[in-house]
């Protein structure tokens, strides 16, 4: 089953990506800022994709994509998600290290082929 | 209710009181940056939740603040105190929502126009504090042109933001251009009416009519329209969009009241001219066009420039991207002839892509007509990473994850044989440093299709040149920590509160079950003679005790919360309230870490607000009494909270102008509840004490405020509900101060056992004052009321079976004494005479339920350990 971090101070995304990801068939894992998703790489295994937000208290989405791909581990492909649209931020995200850039709130039918895609899977018919 | 609701309301509930509370500090600190930084993320992280759900009131609102907080944060406004006020005023609004929300149980509310006009109101209060920048009053506006309602769905990626120009007519920008550039300001106009607008009086279709004519307009709706039988027709989904010769001012004015369902963008004519059509040459030599349009551009020969492109404009077909442009470019050259810049801008986009991927020539690229979008947007951001030309210390992690991303979408495609030199050109990149080796590969299957789209439509993300220095070092820009700071996050958990109250059930059965243990020894002993069993028995009595009493208060511990729990919400109130009264008022707190039962502490957040209320309406003084009086000018509220043995004390003390007994005797005298003599003999405390006598209230006029018919008698029900007192000093001039005192814990009530007529009782220990014999002879009737002189006090006296109507005499002892418990009530003594006094144990005390609950004599029953219930009587409710 494939692994995948979501990272939010907010325990409501959280929650609202875990029913997503995890009704799709993922195994979800949480981080509530930067920092707490590094603990989880030291001590476990990398993830096979990171769902990360921009703005969090103790180390942001910016800060943790940098150190994640700094590290030398498989390199997961990433899903930077913001609730801010101006174009700097989305050259940021990807300079940072994202994949991909979206903008929230994004319905289930939105993230789900995003993930499929960023993960690989068969196609859905 | 579903759980992700519910996490909602929980967490914004945190999110708003935290945000109080930041506000409250700010005002001691109005500079501290990091408080606004946290009250900007409060305020952000509220507004994204609410953005999954459908909630578009509680979404507009805190929109409008975190624009405000966004604007604190950027120190375009300093922190005043109408910014608190209105923010307080938007969570307060948020917060009546969330108790909606919590009632209906649902996420779809009951329709209330009050809410949505409500709304308005304050996203407009929340936004007029924002400075408008300096441009002109529409830039706000513009910005929300730019920025998509969060409502809106984002688009299938959410990262474009096309212009909403793109779906207007060429035809009809090119009208628009022609207005422009002959200086008549245009504005492009989008009206989207709420829902339910046709109940507030609306009337959306009378103010568009109401403008001037438009160069174009369209009527569209926002969403499918429902089949005919399921047609709301009061529901109004229209999408008004036009372009109007107007600027943004007059028109602003025009929906002054529907701000926020009206998106105007002033026009500009290179806004307007954006080539639109099939990306394709279609054959056409563009190149050499192209060379001979530049030379004719640089040399200034406008004819010739105008010749050319018509003579191109024959060969091309008009669907064409490429002939739209030269529409443009013919008309820019017609229309302004001395402008260059519009004309150069059109030729270069007509050139050959100079944002990467290069296009690979035609016919070259894989057939990917059939790829997703999706897929084409992940490619295609894939394509932007490799195109940075910073050189970050993360490159490497970032060419792989690239390369990872890329893996995945071309297997997703079904098109793995593409990936053939992947794992080469990731090699070579990351030995290179660079990203080009792996752009090269990318750009070889890079769908046609996928190349970016013109530089007019996008904003160019590549960090190139001019700002491209700034990639290496860059740090995060608002909220950046870095790595290396220590995370000092509470390793709390939270845990529903019915999980604990059952522990703490389950541990009060096993404390009533262990308690049988004794009687099981005594019986193995007396009964069936086995003492060396009854022994073992006492022993593990012993041990199964001492654990039982410490897992109790273990337990107890977790249910101790401190009494800030309460008091947090003081200052507010406090501020709230003075500020509406005209008072100054410096509140103190102290011992806000003091803790006690949370049952305890909730019980008393409604008495203390009372109080609190009282304090500020009553028994403070305004700032001109005060002065007049010798006193500061801002009054002192001062609530502290401490621990006396197992009993929490609060102290609620103000230097107002105290309480008149004087007053207070009249006014009890004149309401009828007292009589002459009372109101004779009745001491300076006593009549202090009346005004926790049921319906009475001081106030001479009710006021707002404090004044809500009900009285301080409610405050003291309250406490004495769980089991408390409280005590009121005053001196006229000085102040008042309310002492409440309370147990630490419900949970377990220590009793006496007494027995009347028979049968067994418990009296709490609270308010037994002492237990004594009385002789029958030094009991003397006073008024036809038994009374005995304790102590050189006067005691009245009861007998309990008169009490509890059990028709029987209280036995006396063989030396003719009673015994008589004497209990405390409000700091009067009164004895109670029963037969007999027993030990005094530890139980938990359950209240009466069903009828029984009506019978206000007893506080409750309770099991004892031998398996009978002991019904506990309140001394109060019985007298």
């Amino acid at each position: 089953m494939k692994r995948i971090l979501v990272i939010d101070d907010a325990a409501t995304v959280r929650l609202y990506h875990r029913e997503i990801l995890e009704q799709a068939g993922f195994a979800v894992t949480e981080a509530v800022n930067g920092l707490e998703a590094l603990e989880k790489l030291e001590t476990g295994p990398p993830f096979d994709l990171y769902l990360v937000d921009i703005n969090m208290p103790k180390l942001d989405g910016y800060g943790f994509l940098r150190a994640l791909r700094k590290k030398d581990i498989p390199q997961a492909p990433a899903i930077m998600i913001s609730t801010e649209s101006s174009p700097s931020d989305r050259a940021d995200a990807l300079m940072a290290g994202a994949n991909l850039y979206i903008i929230k709130p994004i319905k289930p039918d939105q993230l789900l082929p995003l993930v499929r895609g960023l993960l690989g899977e068969e196609r859905q018919p | 209710m579903n759980p992700l609701l519910d996490q909602f309301i929980s967490e914004s509930r945190d999110a708003i009181q935290a945000i109080g509370e930041r506000l409250l500090q700010l005002e001691n600190a109005p500079d501290d940056l990091e408080l606004m930084d946290e009250l900007f993320r409060l305020v952000h992280t509220l507004k994204g939740n609410s953005g999954l759900f459908d909630f578009p009131e509680m979404t507009r609102v805190l929109h409008g603040a975190e624009d405000l907080m966004d604007a604190v944060r950027d120190r375009r406004i300093g922190y005043s105190q109408t910014l608190a006020d209105q923010l307080l005023e938007a969570m307060d609004f948020v917060s009546a929502l969330l108790d909606e929300i919590l009632a209906a149980g649902s996420t779809s509310l009951p329709a209330n126009g009050d809410r949505g006009s409500d709304a308005v109101a304050l996203t407009q209060a929340l936004r007029q504090l924002i400075p408008v920048p300096d441009d002109a009053a529409d830039a706000a506006n513009a910005t929300d042109a730019t920025n998509p309602d969060p409502q809106a769905p984002p688009t299938a990626t959410g990262e474009e933001t096309p212009s909403p120009l793109m779906g207007v007519p060429e035809a009809a920008r090119m009208a628009a251009y022609k207005q422009v550039a002959a200086g008549q300001p245009c504005t492009w106009l989008r009206y989207e009416p709420e829902e339910e607008c046709f109940f507030k009086g609306e009337d959306p279709f009378y103010q568009m009519i109401q403008l001037p004519a438009p160069l174009w307009q369209q009527v569209s709706a926002r969403e499918p329209w429902a089949t005919p039988e399921n047609l709301d027709a009061y529901r109004c989904l229209l999408r008004f969009e036009c372009i109007i010769p107007l600027g943004p001012e007059p028109l602003a004015e025009h929906f002054r009241y529907v701000p926020d369902q009206v998106t105007l963008l002033p026009l500009t004519p290179e806004a307007l001219a954006v080539p639109v059509g099939d990306d394709d040459h279609d054959g056409v030599p563009i190149e050499e066009y192209l060379k001979t349009a530049m030379g004719h551009l640089e040399a200034g020969q406008r004819e010739g420039l105008i010749q050319a492109s018509r003579v191109m404009l024959e060969l091309a077909s008009p669907r064409l991207r490429m002939a739209s442009a030269l529409r443009w470019l013919v008309l820019a050259l017609e229309t302004c002839p001395e402008d260059g810049t519009l004309p150069r801008t059109l030729l270069t986009a007509l050139g050959p892509k100079t944002a990467p991927p290069p296009a690979p020539a035609a016919g070259e690229a894989p057939a990917t007509a059939d790829m997703p979008p999706i897929l084409r947007d992940i490619l295609q951001a894939q394509a932007e990473i490799l195109a940075l030309e910073d050189t970050p210390p993360w490159l490497a992690g970032r060419l792989r994850a690239v390369a990872a991303s890329l893996r995945a979408a071309f297997t997703q495609l079904g098109q793995p044989e593409l990936l053939d030199g992947l794992d080469n050109a990731l090699a070579e990149a990351l030995t290179a440093e660079a990203s080009t080796p792996l752009a090269l590969w990318l750009a070889e299957r890079m769908p046609k299709t996928a190349t970016p789209p013109a530089p007019a439509s996008q904003p160019a993300p590549q960090g190139n040149g001019s700002n491209g220095g700034n990639g290496n070092g860059r740090e995060p820009r608002k909220f950046g920590r870095r790595v290396e700071d220590t995370y000092a996050g509470p390793s709390a958990i939270k845990v529903d509160q019915a999980k604990i109250d059952r522990l703490m059930n389950l541990i009060g059965e096993m404390i009533v079950a262990k308690n049988a243990l004794p009687y099981l020894a005594a019986r193995a002993e007396e009964v069936f003679g086995v003492r060396e069993l009854a022994r073992e028995i006492k022993g593990q009595y012993g041990t199964l005790n001492r654990i039982a009493d410490e897992m109790q208060d273990a337990i107890m511990q977790v249910r101790l919360l401190p009494v800030s729990f309460v008091f947090q919400r003081f200052p507010r109130l406090v501020r709230d309230t003075a500020h509406k009264l005209g008072k100054e008022v410096r509140l103190v707190m102290e011992g806000e870490s003091t803790e006690a039962d949370k049952n305890v502490i909730e019980s008393l957040a409604d008495p203390l607000v009372h109080i609190l209320r009282n304090s500020l309406d009553h028994g403070l003084e305004t700032p001109e009494e005060r002065r007049a009086a010798g006193k500061p000018a801002a009054g002192r509220l001062t609530i502290s909270a401490r621990s006396e043995s197992d009993r929490v004390v609060i102290e609620i003390t103000d230097d107002g102008r105290g309480i008149d007994p004087e007053a207070i005797r009249r006014k009890a005298y004149e309401k009828g509840i007292i009589d002459e003599q009372a109101l004779e003999r009745m001491t300076e405390q006593e009549a202090l004490n009346l005004i926790f006598a049921p319906g009475f209230s001081t106030a001479t006029q009710v006021s707002n405020l404090s004044g809500r018919g009900v009285g301080m008698d409610v405050v003291r029900t309250a406490v004495a509900r769980v089991n408390g007192s409280i005590d009121l000093k005053s001196r006229p001039g000085q102040g008042t101060r309310l002492r409440l005192s309370l147990p630490l814990s419900m949970a377990v009530t220590n009793v006496m056992v007494i027995v009347s007529a028979g049968q067994r009782f418990g009296v709490a220990m609270d308010a037994v004052a002492e237990t004594v014999r009385v002789a029958q002879a030094h009991i003397q009737l006073i008024k036809h009321r038994m009374t005995t002189v304790l102590r050189g006090r006067v005691v009245p006296l009861v007998t309990l079976n008169d009490l509890l109507a059990l028709n029987q005499p209280q036995i006396p002892n063989e030396d003719g004494e009673l015994a008589v418990v004497v209990v405390r009530i409000d700091g009067d003594f009164v004895g109670i005479i029963v037969d007999d006094c027993r030990e005094t144990v530890d139980i938990i005390l359950k209240p009466l339920a069903g009828f029984l609950g009506d019978l206000g004599g007893y506080a409750g029953s309770a099991l004892l350990g031998d398996g009978s219930v002991l019904l506990v009587l309140n001394p109060r409710e019985l007298l």
